[in-house]
């Protein structure tokens, strides 16, 4: 081990201390369902805003991000613009309504609607499918950070990662899931404004740093968008799932049950984006920084002329260029500690749909005692820590934006579509409300598996058997109309 | 139906109409991005006045649903 994974053990080693207190704190106010789900619903609008932008500022917000710059220039911003505007749809059309209406989880708020019991069914499934698929995206950029750090293997970093998570959601709850958010939010915007100030300092203003970057890769139209983006139906398909997709996210929408009422969960939303639309703004700088500065430097890249460690990994090179091994070790701890909180929330939705809504209200049918209920919101704890390490093995060599990408397709067509639909539409019937969920989340899935990313990508056919790699522009409106048809007859 | 319950409706339909400018600028007439705005590259001041009027539309929600007696709930 050499001094530079020391100084990274080091930071590593301190955030997790850091954070396992937080949770052993946690653990002692989080006794009851309430406390544990939804910390009381006592979080103040400021701090659920942090937290919501550190559920949100996940592996792929940062590292990918930037690691997309670094390959394909304006397409990451193509990416930002989609998810940022999410935020205020999210607020707008979603946030007060759902504090209003939920109790836990976002099955909750269709239950209250629907008593149906396969549209509980439908909803719990629906979240935790997208739950998994979201945990797979941060697990295999956790897996590759630890690998390019420590050298350690893959199948080890991502059973760190696990077992880290594991502790986190079981013992903590939603109140140490919170803190270990603000905590990590706080960090990474604080690493996103060193980094973003050293790449202005070097450059002197963001005109240069611009021109710098156009002319380390003059072959490339760096401000347009790239080959990746050529296809107009791809381009519309992942805006439309980017934007949509915010609004179905579990572990996001959980958010707003944390706060006492309407007014303190718009607080949030406003929080939010506010911290996100920052971090992406930085974000330009920092991979266009990474473009300019990394390009020309042989030491960071292999043989074949890669990023040493994949394109993921533009960030953490940029800040060792920049601020030598102690930024880089502090850069990558950051990175480390976003992904370790992110999976923390997702793990903490995951856990909720299985023991609340599938457990104690669809299986039990309301009549699971607190307990037991908390005993299995553990247990599936360690289960879908699990699912995410055996899944996240087989789509390491993925890109992580591009998969987060699939990720809020599945979300904008399994859980939007219904949920808007509860929310606002008073012609929703339970049969439609289960139809429309399960035609998003079916179609979102098999269009996935037959497209480019696992048809080719994972299982390694010639073609794929459905040309486009994101899928929300068919499985949105499929979902709609399939919840409007089953509301009809 | 007063001028503050049209008001969500109404940033939904812009957002969204922002939106489907942007993605189909993007996909079907890319090069109308390029050029340089303020001395910056044209597409990320585009990207950049569409962060900030995103983030203006949640402050205005806010603002006007405050003393909204409804929205306290």
């Amino acid at each position: 081990m050499t001094a530079q994974h020391v100084t990274a053990a080091v930071f590593f080693i301190g955030f997790v201390i850091l954070t396992l207190a937080i949770t052993a704190v946690a653990s002692r106010r989080s006794g009851s369902t309430g406390a544990f789900y939804t910390a009381g619903g006592r979080i103040r609008g400021w701090v659920n805003g942090f937290a919501l932008a550190g559920d949100y500022l996940s592996a792929a917000s940062f590292l990918g991000a930037a690691g997309l710059y670094y390959s394909f220039g304006f397409d990451s911003t193509v990416y930002a613009v989609g998810t940022l505007a999410g935020w205020p749809l999210l607020m707008l059309l979603m946030a007060g309504r759902l504090r209003a209406l939920g109790r836990y989880t976002v099955a909750d708020v269709l239950a209250h609607r629907f008593p149906d019991r396969r549209v509980r069914l439908m909803t719990s499934l629906s979240s935790l499918t997208v739950t998994v698929f979201y945990l797979i995206v941060q697990m295999v950029g956790a897996g590759k950070l630890i690998e390019l750090l420590f050298g350690l293997p893959y199948l080890a970093a991502v059973l760190l990662v696990g077992l880290l998570m594991v502790c986190y959601v079981a013992l903590g709850g939603m109140l140490a899931t919170t803190w270990v958010q603000l905590l990590k939010a706080v960090l990474m915007l604080g690493c996103g404004l060193a980094l973003t100030a050293s790449v202005l300092a070097y450059f002197g203003s963001p005109q240069a740093l611009f021109d710098a970057a156009a002319a380390a890769v003059p072959a490339r139209a760096i401000f347009l968008p790239s080959h990746a983006l050529a296809k107009p139906v791809d381009v519309l398909s992942l805006g439309l799932g980017l934007t949509l997709g915010l609004l179905g996210l579990p572990h996001v929408l959980m958010r707003f049950f944390t706060v006492a009422d309407a007014r303190t969960a718009r607080a949030s939303a406003v929080w939010a984006t506010g911290l996100v639309a920052l971090f992406f703004v930085l974000n330009i700088v920092i991979g266009y920084g990474a473009i300019a500065l990394l390009t020309p430097l042989a030491p960071y890249h292999d043989a074949a002329g890669k990023l040493i460690g994949g394109s993921d990994m533009a960030a953490i090179h940029l800040a060792h260029l920049l601020g030598g091994p102690t930024l880089e070790a502090w850069i990558a701890a950051v990175a480390f500690a976003t992904i370790l909180a992110v999976v923390a929330g997702l793990t903490m939705a995951g856990a909720s749909a299985i023991s609340h809504d599938l457990y104690a209200a669809w299986l039990r049918r309301g009549r699971a005692d607190e307990a037991s209920e908390l005993r299995v919101s553990r247990w599936a704890t360690v289960a879908l820590g699990l699912v995410a390490i055996a899944l996240s093995t087989y789509f390491r060599q993925q890109n992580i934006a591009f998969l987060l990408g699939l990720a809020f397709a599945i979300s904008a067509a399994g859980n939007f579509p219904v949920l808007v639909l509860a929310l606002h539409w008073s012609r929703l019937t339970a049969r439609g409300a289960w139809w429309g969920g399960l035609t998003g989340i079916a179609a979102s899935l098999c269009l996935i598996v037959t497209g480019p990313a696992v048809w080719v990508g994972v299982l390694g056919h010639a073609r794929p058997l459905f040309p486009y790699a994101n899928p929300a522009l068919f499985a949105v409106p499929l979902a709609f109309a399939a919840a409007w048809l089953g509301s009809r007859s | 139906m007063s001028s503050k319950r049209l008001l969500a409706p109404a940033l939904v339909v812009l957002i969204a109409l922002a939106c489907t400018a942007f993605y189909s600028t993007v996909a079907f007439a890319p090069r109308l991005l390029d050029g340089r705005a303020a001395g910056l590259p044209l597409a990320l001041v585009v990207a950049l006045v569409l962060f900030v009027g995103f983030f203006a539309a949640t402050v205005i929600y806010m603002l006007a649903a405050r003393d909204d007696a409804e929205g306290a709930r």
